[in-house]
């Protein structure tokens, strides 16, 4: 994602939505099994956590803080952490831009917040807060040595959330040309068994050079440990030289965790992509999933029956070739198609579209359809090529567009979130990050600048939840 | 690339009878080639994971072997005045399903039977006609291709979905030597024990990839088009293919070891009430399905009531009682009569019913083919019986489904002949 980082005067908008979202596998619904029958409302039936970043612009300058809130079901959230209220003399304008921009990610580039995330039976919210990488606008954020770190607190927001260790060393966003925001990088995830949190943080390889490392915390005695002792590497081609190397740690079970990285371990990734990988939490059995991406050369039929694997992820893969549809304002050019792999590697792209923003988003639990978004018009109902929502037959059939927003005739941004410079002028159409679904009521959620439903959001970036 | 596999079947089909109650030596099961569960594991069609099938098609198959009436068709009673057994006149017993009547203490009855089943449905589907699921909770059947392939729309898979058309033969041939004994005027104890040839061939058509799911079509290419055409097939290019495999296997062995008991309660109060109790021994191997593998106990009450000396409706309700999963146990009912039709030749029709609690085995994990249900078996049995040298019967009798439930045959053919005399020390 790439723009200016905003935030809303006089009004509340939420950001690091995605790791909210983790806290609904937490409702114990379980993953897989066909789940509840599309019907009814949307539900959200388990825990969201989420950012609110509140900004008044005076003319005296601006004044900004953040809240850590946490809504069980339909309970009303409680407010579990703040940060103190920073200002800036002379700067009110800033909140100004970051309303019209729509564009609340980009807090993390100037704010303490950097990641948040829940546990999977909802019971408690893991987060990140520094003051470390203020630097798109420097705030004076000064957090006190209590105020900083990787913390732990009860969903309920009974207790004081407790501080499991120091905030890691690296920054979940990287800044690209025109002074475009990405992130954050969802670096914080819970094991399935909410015993442990996994991490991004610097370490030494196996020379002893620093270098972007998976780490995890134990939630119960804050033991950190080191999993990965990859090579230090330098960001993929196109991207900032300051931008992590690695990002998106997930735990794929209890015993393996998932994330990105441009090393080359074992010569497994020799030009340097954002490569998906797995490994361990005791370190070993390295496994990159998914090598190859075009036919080799006389592949042939292994006639030996099987039957393609449970627990399938929907990935993103980086393609050869030119874009369609160049990035807006700059930025790099890439093609993203949206994978389908399964847990013996047994891979099944399952889009074409030639473009930079297509993006994967979950498997249902019914392990038949996945979810993404781009802005592609496969079906020739979106004409203005703005971020819908899609949904697929894992096996390739069936593709359905879900959400129907529209901004302008046509989109300037796709699914990036941009701004149309610093004044922050809309329209421009606008963007979406599908960010989970609830396993039990499979409700889909997804964090959205769109304004649909008769102007129900004319103050920027929100939550939405809808039925697949 | 294009492979034909056809393999040359021959089957003999052996008329299995046994010769009396002499002891026979316990052989083990005669398979050419390990069991006939493993057919569906081993070889050709290892990787189609129809593994769990195996399992499944044993322990249903044991358990729908019919077994003939342990009642005797001929029955004595004790004549104080003439100090000597009479035979009873009347109708002879029902081939399958019980009466009340006991055979007379001291009086012995041995017999044959032999039946020929030929599985041809589950739960509604034929056998010789099962084709795969295209797909199962978003699953398929596929071939791996290691190297990749590029669709004909322009996607990337490393794998091929394959519809699979397979074609299995389960045969049993059975015959059962059977001994009943009557050990006071009022309890009767039989022994039988099956000796069991089975059959099974599994043929097996795969195209690949499956065209019913027309996202995995492969590029259109001409194979003799000129190399310089964009149309004409490359080099070992990935083309659409269908491939056939076989596998087949019998085995011969004793099946499951049956004890029954018969006592009979009342005798014309109204009615003659009897009550029973069956154990089942696991001697026949389950992989071979020739047994069930597990220790059945069978109670049971049997009704009847001879009626003029010509009809006798008969009632029979149990419970089998499966002693290794009480879980996987069963209700069986049995409900008609038998009714003299002209001199020694008697008529007999029963309806039948077992109706399992649950499951009788675990469910395929994977169910691309069936998928094992707990279910209800309703049958018709009608046969003809014969009675020669005074004390011999011949029958003949056929069982077909009612219903579609389960691994089915069209029709059980059965055939027995029996014999009762007095044991030499009552004479």
């Amino acid at each position: 994602m790439t723009g200016f980082q905003f935030s809303i005067s006089c009004c509340r908008f939420p950001i690091l939505f995605l790791t909210a979202l983790l806290g609904l596998t937490a409702c114990g619904g379980g993953g897989g099994g066909e789940g509840t029958p599309l019907t009814g409302p949307a539900q959200i039936s388990g825990t969201l956590a989420y950012v609110e970043t509140e900004c008044r612009g005076t003319a005296e300058g601006l004044f900004e803080h953040q809240s850590l809130r946490i809504r069980q079901g339909d309970r009303e959230p409680v407010t579990v952490f703040e940060t103190p209220e920073v200002s800036v003399p002379g700067e009110g304008f800033w909140c100004a831009v970051w309303v019209g921009g729509h564009f609340g990610d980009g807090s993390v580039a100037r704010e303490a917040f950097q990641q948040v995330t829940v546990s999977p039976d909802g019971a408690s919210v893991a987060f990140e807060v520094t003051d470390e990488f203020s630097v798109d606008p420097h705030l004076p954020l000064n957090l006190p040595p209590e105020k900083k770190g990787i913390f732990w607190v009860r969903a309920d927001g009974t207790g004081v959330p407790r501080k499991l260790g120091p905030p890691s060393r690296e920054r979940s966003f990287y800044i690209t040309g025109g002074n475009f925001i990405n992130g954050p990088t969802f670096d914080l995830g819970f094991s399935p068994d909410g015993g442990t949190l996994a991490f991004v943080d610097k370490g030494p390889d196996a020379d002893g050079h620093e270098a972007d490392q998976v780490f995890t915390i134990d939630v119960a005695t804050g033991t950190r440990t080191q999993v990965t002792h990859l090579p230090s590497s330098v960001p993929a081609a196109g991207y900032p030289p300051d931008a992590p190397t690695m990002r998106g740690t997930v735990f794929v079970d209890d015993q393996r965790i998932k994330f990105k990285s441009t090393a080359n371990p074992n010569d497994v990734n020799p030009k340097g992509e954002y490569l998906i990988m797995t490994i361990k939490t005791d370190g070993s059995d390295l496994q990159v999933p998914l090598p190859i991406t075009v036919p080799l050369a006389g592949s042939q039929v292994d006639l030996q029956f099987v039957i393609t694997g449970g627990r399938p992820l929907a990935i993103n893969v980086e393609y050869a070739g030119h874009p369609i549809n160049d990035p807006p304002l700059g930025g790099v050019q890439e093609i993203w198609e949206v994978f389908v792999v399964d847990e013996e590697k047994k891979a099944l792209q399952l889009t074409n579209f030639r473009r930079i923003d297509t993006s994967a988003g979950a498997v249902d639990p019914d392990g038949e359809h996945v979810y993404f978004y781009a802005s592609a018009d496969p079906l020739g109902t979106n004409p203005s090529e703005n971020c819908q929502i899609f949904s697929i037959d894992r096996t390739g059939a069936d593709l359905r567009q879900l959400t129907n927003f529209r901004e302008v005739d046509h989109s300037l941004t796709g699914c990036d979130f941009e701004t149309n410079g610093l004044t922050g002028s809309r329209p421009i159409g606008c963007a979406l990050y599908f960010t989970y679904q609830d396993p039990r009521s499979r409700t889909l959620l997804f964090y959205s600048e769109c304004n649909p439903l008769n102007n129900m959001n004319p103050n920027g970036s929100q939550i939405f939840a809808m039925r697949p | 690339m294009l492979m034909s596999v056809f393999t040359q079947r021959v089957r003999a089909r052996l008329a299995a009878v046994a010769a009396g109650v002499a002891a026979v030596a316990l052989t083990a099961s005669v398979a050419s080639a390990g069991k006939l569960a493993d057919v569906f594991t081993s070889g050709e069609l290892a990787g189609l994971k129809m593994g769990p099938i195996g399992p499944a098609l044993a322990n249903t198959v044991a358990s729908t072997y019919p077994v003939a009436s342990a009642s005797s068709g001929v029955t004595y009673v004790y004549n104080p005045k003439l100090e000597a057994f009479e035979r009873q006149a009347g109708v002879l017993g029902p081939i399958i399903g019980e009466r009340a009547e006991t055979i007379g203490q001291g009086q012995i009855n041995i017999g044959v039977s032999y039946s020929a089943v030929d599985f041809s449905t589950i739960n509604g589907d034929s056998l010789g006609n099962l084709v795969n699921q295209p797909s199962v909770g978003g699953r398929v059947v596929s071939f791996p291709v290691p190297g990749g392939v590029t669709l004909k729309d322009g996607r990337f898979t490393t794998f091929l979905p394959v519809e699979v058309q397979a074609n299995i033969d389960v045969q049993a041939d059975i015959g059962t030597p059977s001994i009943t004994y009557g050990i006071t005027p009022d309890l009767d104890v039989n022994l039988s024990l099956p000796l069991i040839q089975t059959y099974l061939n599994v043929k097996v058509n795969e195209t690949v990839p499956d065209p019913r799911l027309p996202q995995f079509m492969l590029r259109d290419c001409n194979p003799n088009g000129p190399a310089d055409d964009p149309n004409t097939c490359k080099p070992n290019e990935i083309r659409p293919t269908m491939i056939n495999h076989q596998a087949a296997d019998r085995a011969t062995g004793f099946g499951d070891l049956l004890l029954r008991l018969k006592y009979t309660i009342l005798r014309d109060k109204p009615l003659d009430l009897a009550a029973g109790l069956g154990v089942s021994f696991p001697s026949g191997d389950p992989d071979n399905f020739q047994g069930t593998g597990n220790y059945q106990v069978q109670p049971a009450l049997v009704v009847s009531k001879i009626i003029a000396e010509r009809f006798e409706p008969l009632l029979n309700l149990g419970v089998n009682i499966n002693a290794d999963n009480v879980d996987r146990s069963s209700f069986h009912w049995a409900v008609g009569g038998t009714a003299a039709v002209y001199g020694p030749l008697t008529a007999a029709a029963v309806f039948l019913g077992r109706n399992e609690f649950n499951a009788q085995t675990d469910s395929v994990s994977e169910p691309f083919f069936f998928q094992i249900n707990r279910n209800d078996y309703y049958d018709f049995s009608f046969g003809m019986r014969c009675l020669f040298a005074e004390t011999g019967v011949i029958s003949a009798n056929v069982i077909v489904p009612l219903n579609r439930d389960g691994l089915r045959a069209d029709y059980i053919p059965t055939l027995e002949a029996e014999y009762a005399f007095t044991g030499p020390w009552n004479r």
